[in-house]
């Protein structure tokens, strides 16, 4: 079965079949699948990265690029997934992210409400890191910690007191 | 009639900013054609819902992983019966999502789902207390914990208040195990403070065996244990749950919630029906709730929703459907007959009509037809059950108070005129017939005189519900189902997700628990971290 096939079986996905095969064959053909035109593979895809960035964030360094690009797909489920894999970084090693943080964050904070939530989680986790982003979107978080949603406004204010 | 196009119902009903029911636009006829979702891959295919050998099947085909087919509802008859009663909710006001994509894959809510949520459940750790063989989405199978702490759930609670234009009069606390939270009384006294009116908690019961446990749970503020229990059969518990003298548990947990002040814990017993396991004790399930009245308000059974890749044959074996368990309680019991289940949509009369009276929104349970059934039972002195359709008129009630909405709301009626009109809804309630001491038609006056929960209470206090909520799988899968979900989860990111699209549609579970959760490992390690006092 190749890597693409069993991209598609999203009900019983090998996460670590795959991330074996990953680690083998290196990390070039994960990274054209996550831009393939069938969604089912690329949600998939991203699944994968989440797992493999939990477990090993300094794999963002390849990562990058394809998970910039994944942060503005079109599809909700695979920008989901990008963005669980952002903060599975973020919160282990925040100082890797880069300009990621900064592009999540444009893309994400005036989304829907739980793509606000996100964003705000990201914050928490690179605010001592990277201070000059949480600076430029300090405005924004005061804002949101008046937001009509209360779980946007308690994560605000989470980030804000912290 | 193709995907997407609507059948209108010939009953009008006035749609103005009040109404919390409108007509469905859901396609009632045989064979018709549908969405679903492939086994295999989730993606969305088409599908479509057809009769054979008396029953109802759907079937689809998807590009990559081939044909697949199966039964949807096992008793003709009750499904088109069930159909004449379809109702369509009006969503929420302020959804939290905007749709990008197409259901299921935008939730949620989005802007497109017709029904408010009705009752909604919040995870609040994936830990349990049981190693149930079966069950895959323990901390420990995973190898991570989801837990939420004590001031997101709050935040969550309030998420729940502020939604218009019904907040979710009922919340139930699950998980893994809800009761081992550490913070779980507090989370309870919150939902308290709140003001819901049913707080519920989903439990394996383990915990509430501890008769002090059970108390304090009361003295939070608990109003409904829902008790998981599958019958009568030890190596049923054994089997499923992984444990021995489950059974003697459960007893042990009624007994407690009798024994509780200052009244006794309202319990739910919740079986999980599979066919050739448990399905022979439906009727003994029902009896043994009659035969606890005074502890046991419903029995609500949940045919089992199938996981994993499973062929055809086998999941035949298993495939329990709303159809079967009517036809095995009839069967069962001698009491019941098939006419006396209704399905869900049917109480969404009722509560358009106290919404017409008292011009407030209230809750609608306006799921599809296919998702859930119900009747009320009464128990006199002598041992005599009568269902309630035995002196209520379940069909007249329903229309008529439907037309009642509609003139009410047409017309510059006061609330006194309204009240007046809306009590010739009694006249479907044949008191001659009724239990002796059941006073329902002062009962069902208080319920529109009042509209609180203390009128619904008294009702509920003196019978037993009798419901089923049959969960999809991806076999079964039909987005119709979806779009009109009643029973949601809020999600720590503040969604709110059908029940079906959380558990089953795409991998909405799976991504919220990632998000919000630590390797199992590291938890540990902060757990007796926390438990040395550092």
């Amino acid at each position: 079965m190749s890597l693409r096939e069993k991209m598609l079986e999203t009900e019983n996905l090998d996460v670590e079949g795959i991330i074996s095969q990953v680690e083998k064959d290196g990390m070039e053909d994960l990274i054209n699948l996550g831009r393939d035109k069938d969604f089912r593979i690329r949600w998939n895809c991203a699944r994968i990265i989440s797992y493999i960035l939990e477990r090993d964030p300094e794999k963002i360094k390849e990562l990058k690029n394809l998970l910039m690009e994944m942060l503005s797909d079109h599809h909700r489920l695979v920008r989901n997934w990008a963005s669980i894999s952002v903060l599975k970084v973020a919160r282990k090693r925040p100082e890797l992210l880069g300009e990621i943080a900064e592009a999540y964050l444009e893309r994400f904070i005036g989304g829907d409400d739980y793509e606000k939530f996100d964003s705000l989680k990201l914050l928490e986790y690179i605010k001592r890191n990277n201070p000059k982003v949480f600076e430029k979107f300090k405005d924004r978080i005061v804002e949101l910690s008046k937001d009509d949603n209360p779980v946007v406004r308690y994560q605000a204010k989470r980030v804000l007191e912290e | 009639m193709g995907v997407g196009e609507v059948k209108k119902k010939p009953l009008e009903v006035l749609e103005r900013k009040l109404s919390v029911v409108q007509p469905t636009n859901l396609d009632t006829s045989l064979p018709r054609r549908t969405l679903s979702l492939c086994p295999e891959c989730r993606r969305l295919i088409p599908a479509e819902i057809y009769q054979e050998d008396e029953k109802v099947f759907i079937s689809k085909r998807c590009p990559d992983h081939g044909e697949f087919r199966d039964l949807y509802y096992g008793d003709l008859e009750t499904f088109e019966r069930f159909h004449e009663f379809a109702l369509d909710g009006v969503g929420v006001e302020n959804p939290h999502t905007t749709i990008r994509n197409s259901c299921p894959y935008d939730c949620g809510l989005c802007e497109q789902h017709y029904s408010h949520p009705g009752i909604v459940n919040i995870d609040i750790t994936n830990r349990c207390n049981l190693r149930c063989p079966i069950c895959f989405a323990n901390a420990n199978a995973l190898g991570y914990v989801f837990e939420l702490d004590y001031e997101h759930v709050a935040a969550m609670l309030e998420l729940l208040k502020e939604l218009r234009p019904v907040s979710p009069p009922a919340i139930q606390f699950s998980g893994g195990e809800p009761t081992i939270h550490r913070d779980f009384l507090k989370m309870i006294r919150k939902a308290r403070e709140l003001g819901f009116p049913q707080i519920q908690v989903a439990t394996n019961g383990v915990k509430l065996a501890d008769f002090q446990f059970t108390q304090a749970l009361v003295d939070a503020g608990l109003h409904t244990v829902y008790l998981q229990f599958d019958g009568f059969k030890e190596e049923v518990y054994e089997t499923a749950r992984g444990m021995r003298n489950l059974l003697e548990v459960k007893m042990r947990v009624i007994e407690n919630c009798r024994r509780v002040k200052p009244e006794p814990l309202s319990t739910v017993l919740v079986p999980t029906v599979l066919k050739g396991v448990n399905d022979d004790e439906v009727g003994e399930i029902v009896n043994f709730g009659l035969e606890n009245l005074d502890v046991i308000r419903a029995v609500n059974f949940q045919p089992v929703s199938l996981s994993g890749r499973i062929g055809y044959d086998e999941r035949m074996k298993f495939r329990y459907t709303i159809g079967d368990l009517i036809r095995d309680l009839v069967d069962q019991t001698d009491y019941l007959e098939k006419e006396d289940f209704y399905p869900v949509p049917v109480a969404a009369a009722i509560s358009e009509l106290v919404s017409a009276v008292h011009g407030e929104e209230k809750v609608a349970f306006t799921c599809h037809p296919a998702c859930g059934a119900a009747t009320y039972l009464f128990k006199t002195d002598d041992g005599r059950v009568t269902p309630i359709t035995r002196f209520v008129d379940v069909e007249g009630l329903y229309e008529k108070s439907l037309e009642i909405s509609q003139n009410i709301k047409g017309k510059r009626f006061g609330r006194i005129r309204a009240l007046v009109k809306s009590f010739d809804i009694l006249r479907y309630i044949d008191q001659d017939k009724a239990p002796k001491g059941l006073n329902l038609r002062g009962i069902l006056k208080a319920i529109l005189l009042k509209a609180t929960k203390r009128s619904l209470a008294d009702f509920h206090w003196k019978t037993l519900f009798i419901g089923t909520m049959h969960f999809m799988d991806l076999y079964n899968y039909d987005v119709e189902r979806v779009k009109r979900c009643v029973v949601h989860y809020v999600t720590p990111d503040g969604r709110l997700i059908p029940f079906c699209a959380y558990n089953t549609g795409p991998t909405y579970r799976e991504e919220v628990e990632r998000k919000f959760s630590i390797p199992l490992e590291e938890w540990k390690n902060v757990a007796e971290r926390e438990n040395a006092g550092d």
